[in-house]
């Protein structure tokens, strides 16, 4: 399973991510802390405030991008 | 950060005394939900950690809760009030835009002459409070009551997701006091970052946009949260950063803490602050669960509670505020033997 497969997971844990990755998902503000805090459990990392910007954490495959970068870094 | 440390002026500076007042009013999640919340009683407590938190009666503000826990910290110090000398009060939600709650509440309390005032600084007013007051115990005038006041139930929109199932009311207050070198307050540091100024606020109602029938039909006189996840991370962020400074300052880490006394903002966000700091979970004080988060008063009640059941002389205890504008603070204290 590749990085957006596992974001994809996450995210249906959630919400019913749209069948486009790159399409954005809604949900309040609450649960959109809850995706990032189960995408940092699930690949071993921590974002910050600072890269917590609208547009990392708006679709699937924003995050699994923003994760790729993270991990790579 | 500039850290304040009364040993370096050759003097102590202790809190002498506590108090808190809670209003009667006992609002439940199953109210909240009845007064148009629109969030399921499972979902409010797994997404904040609080079951209920109290709200103030029609005819109760903010500096009747101040002036009972004021009274509370002085009887509790076994002193006057005619003893004291300064009256602070850190509130985000006065009783009226001008004069200050400190004067209201200073006619409750029948203060004469002695001087009275607020401080702005949110979620970290009890801290902000504490410093000055430590300043003023410092320089001669003494005793102080640092108090940490707030009725954010007046400004909640009930139909906002994000932000009201997290807000009670309430007020701590601190007796601060020349104390022995060495015990009570060692340390205290505050920050701020206006960078994020309306991350969390009240739009309207300020000589920027001022009351009128507009700004109450959009809901501009309520709390707003205009970023919800990055002032999640950010409070996380303020008090972890600021609570690591403070140690390190001292030459101290985490093993050297009793216990971590931190604002209560949601549980979930305590929880990520433990986490991060590496620190046991069972040293970090949570006081949420029927209070809510009561803004500048909530580090206060916390620390109130945590002295009375918890505390054991010698121990050191931090307590870490972080808040809107942004505000943080932190403050290492040591019980008296």
């Amino acid at each position: 399973m590749d990085g957006r497969d596992a974001v994809r997971k996450i995210v249906a844990d959630f919400t019913t991510p749209p069948a486009n990755d790159d399409e954005p998902f809604e949900v309040e503000s609450l649960v959109r802390i809850q995706i990032v805090e189960a995408v940092e459990d699930a690949f071993g990392l921590v974002v910050s405030a600072d890269e917590l910007t609208p547009e990392r954490f708006a679709t699937v495959a924003a995050i699994a991008r923003f994760v790729a970068e993270k991990k790579g870094a | 950060m500039k850290v304040l440390r009364p040993a370096d002026f050759g003097r102590g500076v202790r809190i002498r005394g506590m108090g808190t007042a809670l209003p009667e009013r006992r609002v439940t999640n199953a109210d909240l939900i009845a007064m148009g919340c629109p969030l399921s009683e499972e979902e409010i407590l797994k997404l904040t950690g609080v079951r209920e938190r109290r709200w103030v009666g029609d005819d109760e503000a903010t500096s009747d809760l101040a002036a009972r826990a004021a009274r509370a910290a002085v009887s509790d110090a076994g002193a006057e009030l005619g003893a004291v000398e300064r009256l602070i009060v850190a509130t985000v939600s006065p009783d009226y835009s001008s004069p200050s709650a400190a004067c209201v509440a200073h006619a409750h309390l029948e203060l004469g002459e002695t001087p009275a005032h607020d401080i702005t600084a949110s979620c970290s007013g009890f801290v902000y409070a504490l410093e000055v007051a430590a300043r003023c115990v410092l320089t001669g005038q003494a005793p102080v009551l640092a108090v940490a006041a707030d009725v954010r139930s007046r400004f909640v929109d009930v139909t906002d997701r994000s932000t009201a199932p997290l807000f009670g009311d309430g007020a701590a207050a601190a007796l601060v006091d020349e104390g022995p070198v060495g015990e009570g307050l060692l340390a205290i540091a505050l920050l701020a970052d206006g960078t994020g100024a309306r991350s969390v606020y009240v739009p309207a109602g300020g000589s920027r946009e001022p009351a009128s029938a507009r700004t109450v039909a959009e809901g501009k006189h309520t709390i707003r949260m205009e970023a919800g996840p990055k002032v999640y991370l950010k409070a996380v962020e303020g008090m972890l950063g600021t609570a690591e400074a403070l140690l390190e300052s001292e030459g101290l880490g985490w093993d050297d803490i009793a216990m971590l006394v931190p604002h209560q903002p949601n549980r979930r966000i305590l929880d990520r602050l433990a986490r991060l700091a590496k620190i046991d979970p069972a040293k970090v004080v949570i006081d949420l669960e029927d209070k809510g988060n009561m803004s500048a008063a909530s580090v206060g009640v916390a620390l109130h509670g945590a002295l009375r059941e918890r505390a054991r002389p010698g121990d050191r205890v931090l307590i870490v505020a972080g808040g809107a504008g942004y505000t943080a603070g932190a403050a290492l204290l040591r019980v008296g033997e």
